[in-house]
């Protein structure tokens, strides 16, 4: 196994290894921290007391329009346009390969006059199939969820609140399908974020771009209603517009993200992590803090009774969640006084499945904002690959007897463990998973098959002469260029414990969905939502302040959001 | 060409669709994303990596045969002859060589500029390398060390087939890699702007790592078909 080292200066335990934490299962129940990239950014805004300004709403009865929000940063304003359209019910899919939405927007570091406006009416609103300039910085879309988008209009407009259930059985009213930044499309490159002095941790501007479509989703829904009955009209009730986030329906196009950015990945695993590792490290907990944890716990309880979905596994997960944290609540770590948070960790990993010790592990980083925020700092990290090419066969096969003993357990010559095979379909390159015994295009897979990789690379090493073994990488290289990219990744994640997902993604009994989790979670998702092994919806910035609400006292308390039971009608 | 039939694109659409046209050509996985980075370094520094990566394209066909190339060590350096020695393919094994500690010599290398910025994205940490090509009628030389790189290019032969050498030297100073740091943070800031018809040669064979659309392949993306709740 890797050593897996503490952080010096604050008090940790050791982490958690890779072969506990990297596993699919492991990391497909995970749940957001206050370290995940929504909390991290709503902090963000308060602290720095950025201001948000409605510039032009210019929208018709129907929401048909263009919409400029203007955010004033303390490096430099950026603005949010919108163009919101009418779309046929028959266009509206949440697919990648769809080609027209609800609301089409864009991210922007130039000032919207009426010349860059039309540039950006003539492009955003096509997404891919537009161009940006490298003064946007995120493009995105969204779909209403008509269902309950129709009905907070009725309800408005008819001077009632909308309806709680309707509102907890959706949880936001619009939602998007593609979030898509770094270049993309003509956009900013990411080092021109950086650069400008905005943006220094990953996915800050995308965070911004979805929660400035969150208060888009409430002042659209608002002025249709307003529009078409001011007379009776009423606005939404404060409470009911914090427990409205934004949808997001996520396909596979984030695994293969994850594979190709593994040295990010460490840098989000390793902080949730090391917070972890420090709170375990606290032996004497204050009683407030100890009162904190129940009423967390409690709120945690009614988060997961309010968590709708609709796929069988997911509910059972749900149901077995709600019973595990009754049974968490009467652990016999927390009747002592005062309780220890290491034993409490040890007791649920024996007594708890793996949901019910992720969100208990997510509960305890929640106690502690002067323990563990300022590892939201290390969450970044570049992906640069360097093969070193001194080094030689045998030190390399050490290393990979060393990091990747997990990939040499995995027996490749079987079907099953061959099975699937990942690659990019010509429609709009949306990543897919095919079967290789089925489907004739396995000549095309990407390479996120790293356990297989490495698994041969080190039997191609094993086949070599033994005098070969004092051969030089670079020399292997001359012989065996195909091995560059695999032996680069071996060598650029050494000392990278989180770097690599520990199980075999080719496998037959796979589930994509566990990496889509890993990944939402750490954007600050909630509320996931399978419809197949491929495919989540999920919900973000529920319960977090408004735009307006960010001086408040409670704009760090939204971790398991829930809607209270006097809130709506 | 006229300004209008320009196209403006970001340095990370040069690297991944340069990425896929050589995965799709056939190229070594590893040595393919090497030289979509150095196509990508030079593009960001007006050094022309798209047109070149293009002509490359068009020169190769449609599928590349790696050709293990030959190594000679003479007792002054290693010497790679390839049939094409081309920086594209040999640029990766090359700085390899030269960064074990080697005077490394590319004979007869077909786009050398690729060879350079090979080195100037991998001599880091100390590590520095001079690296001199051209024909009798004027040599260009590069310095290229701590990421950076300053450049004295002949501009009648820097592009051309040429014997390339590389060896040990010093890092560039602040002072002479100004100059192409000033490039690339310009085409970080505006895009850069890139010959449409040479930008079409690499989409195109981008298109080659592509799978055609079917129903059983849109089953393999997991979508659902209820999306208005």
């Amino acid at each position: 196994m890797t050593a897996v080292a503490a952080t010096a200066a604050i008090p940790a335990k050791a982490p958690r290894p890779p072969e506990t934490v990297m596993r699919l299962a492991q990391v497909g129940s995970f749940h957001p921290t206050r370290i995940s990239f929504t909390r991290t950014l709503v902090r963000r805004m308060a602290r720095e007391n950025w201001r948000f300004e409605r510039a032009s709403f210019d929208l018709d009865a129907n929401g048909i329009g263009t919409a400029i929000y203007r955010v004033d940063t303390p490096t430099a304003p950026v603005w949010f346009v919108v163009f919101a359209d009418h779309l046929d019910p028959a266009d509206r899919t949440d697919r990648v390969i769809a080609e027209k939405w609800d609301a089409t927007f864009t991210l922007t570091m130039r000032e919207p006059d009426a010349a860059e406006v039309a540039r950006l009416r003539a492009n955003i609103p096509l997404q891919e199939a537009g161009r940006c300039s490298s003064g946007e910085m995120v493009l995105s879309r969204a779909n209403k969820s008509v269902r309950l988008f129709d009905h907070v209009v009725e309800a408005l407009a008819s001077g009632r609140q909308p309806d709680r259930a309707k509102i907890l059985e959706v949880g936001y009213l619009v939602r998007t399908t593609a979030v898509y930044g770094n270049g993309k499309f003509g956009l900013a490159d990411l080092d021109q974020l950086r650069a400008a002095g905005i943006f220094g941790l990953p996915f800050q501007a995308e965070m911004l771009c979805v929660f400035l479509a969150r208060q888009f989703s409430l002042d659209w829904v608002e002025h249709i209603a307003s529009t078409r009955a001011p007379e009776t009209f009423t606005p939404m009730n404060e409470g009911l517009k914090r427990a409205l986030g934004v949808g997001n329906a996520t396909g596979l196009g984030m695994a293969p993200f994850l594979i190709g950015h593994p040295k990010l990945i460490n840098a989000w695993i390793s902080a949730r992590e090391t917070a972890l590792a420090r709170v375990r490290a606290v032996t004497d907990p204050r009683p407030e803090t100890v009162e904190q944890f129940h009423t967390l716990l409690d709120r945690a309880v009614l988060h997961v009774r309010q968590w709708p979905t609709t796929d069988a596994l997911q509910q059972q997960r749900c149901a077995e969640l709600i019973d595990q944290l009754a049974v968490l609540k009467n652990a016999e770590p927390l009747s002592r006084t005062p309780p220890s948070w290491d034993d409490l960790v040890t007791w649920a990993e024996a007594t708890l499945g793996l949901e019910a010790q992720e969100l208990l592990n997510s509960l305890l980083i929640e106690l502690y904002p002067g323990l563990v925020d300022d590892l939201e700092m290390q969450t970044g990290s570049d992906e640069a690959m360097r093969v070193r090419p001194s080094m030689t066969l045998e030190e390399l096969k050490s290393l990979i007897d060393r990091d990747y003993d997990w990939a040499l357990g995995f027996d490749f010559a079987t079907e099953a463990s061959n099975a699937r095979f990942w690659y990019r379909s010509e429609e709009k390159e949306e990543p897919r998973l095919g079967w290789r015994e089925r489907e004739p295009e396995a000549d095309k897979e990407m390479r996120i098959a790293i356990a297989r990789d490495v698994s041969r690379l080190h039997a191609v090493i094993d086949a070599q002469a033994p005098g070969m073994l004092d051969a030089t990488v670079g020399e292997f290289m001359m012989a065996f260029p195909e091995w560059r990219q695999t032996i680069q990744r071996i060598q650029s994640l050494a000392g990278l414990p989180y770097a690599e997902f520990r199980d075999n993604l080719i496998d037959e009994t796979c589930r994509p969905i566990d990496l889509l989790r890993c990944k939402l979670s750490m954007f600050g998702a909630t509320k996931f939502d399978p419809k197949s092994d491929l495919w989540t919806r999920i919900a973000m910035f529920q319960g977090a302040p408004l735009a307006q609400d960010l001086s408040q006292d409670d704009i760090d308390d939204w971790a398991f959001p829930v809607l209270g039971e006097d809130t709506g009608s | 060409m006229t300004a209008t039939t320009q196209t403006r694109v970001s340095l990370a659409e040069v690297f991944q669709t340069s990425w896929k046209a050589l995965e799709g050509t056939g190229f070594p996985a590893g040595i393919d994303r090497e030289a979509a980075s150095n196509v990508t370094w030079l593009e960001a520094r007006g050094l022309g990596g798209v047109s070149l990566l293009a002509r490359e394209i068009e020169r190769l066909g449609e599928t590349v045969a790696w050709e293990p190339p030959e190594i000679d060590d003479d007792g002054n350096g290693i010497i790679i002859r390839a049939m094409p020695a081309t920086g594209t393919l040999h640029a990766p094994g090359a700085i390899d060589w030269a960064l074990s500690g080697n005077a490394v010599t590319v004979v007869d290398c077909i786009a050398p500029l690729l060879i350079v910025a090979e080195a100037a994205r991998r001599a880091l940490d100390g590590a520095a390398l001079s690296i001199t090509w051209g024909i009798e009628r004027g040599k260009s030389t590069a310095k290229c060390g701590g990421g950076q790189a300053a450049l004295s290019l002949d501009i009648r032969t820097a592009r051309a087939p040429s014997t390339v050498t590389i060896r040990a030297g010093k890092p560039p100073s602040a002072k002479q890699s100004r100059h192409l740091a000033g490039f690339h943070a310009q085409s970080l800031r505006e895009g850069i702007t890139v010959d449409p018809e040479d930008w079409t040669v690499i989409k195109k064979a981008a298109t080659r790592v592509l799978v055609p659309a079917s129903a059983q392949s849109r089953s393999g993306a997991g979508a659902e078909v209820d999306d208005s709740a």
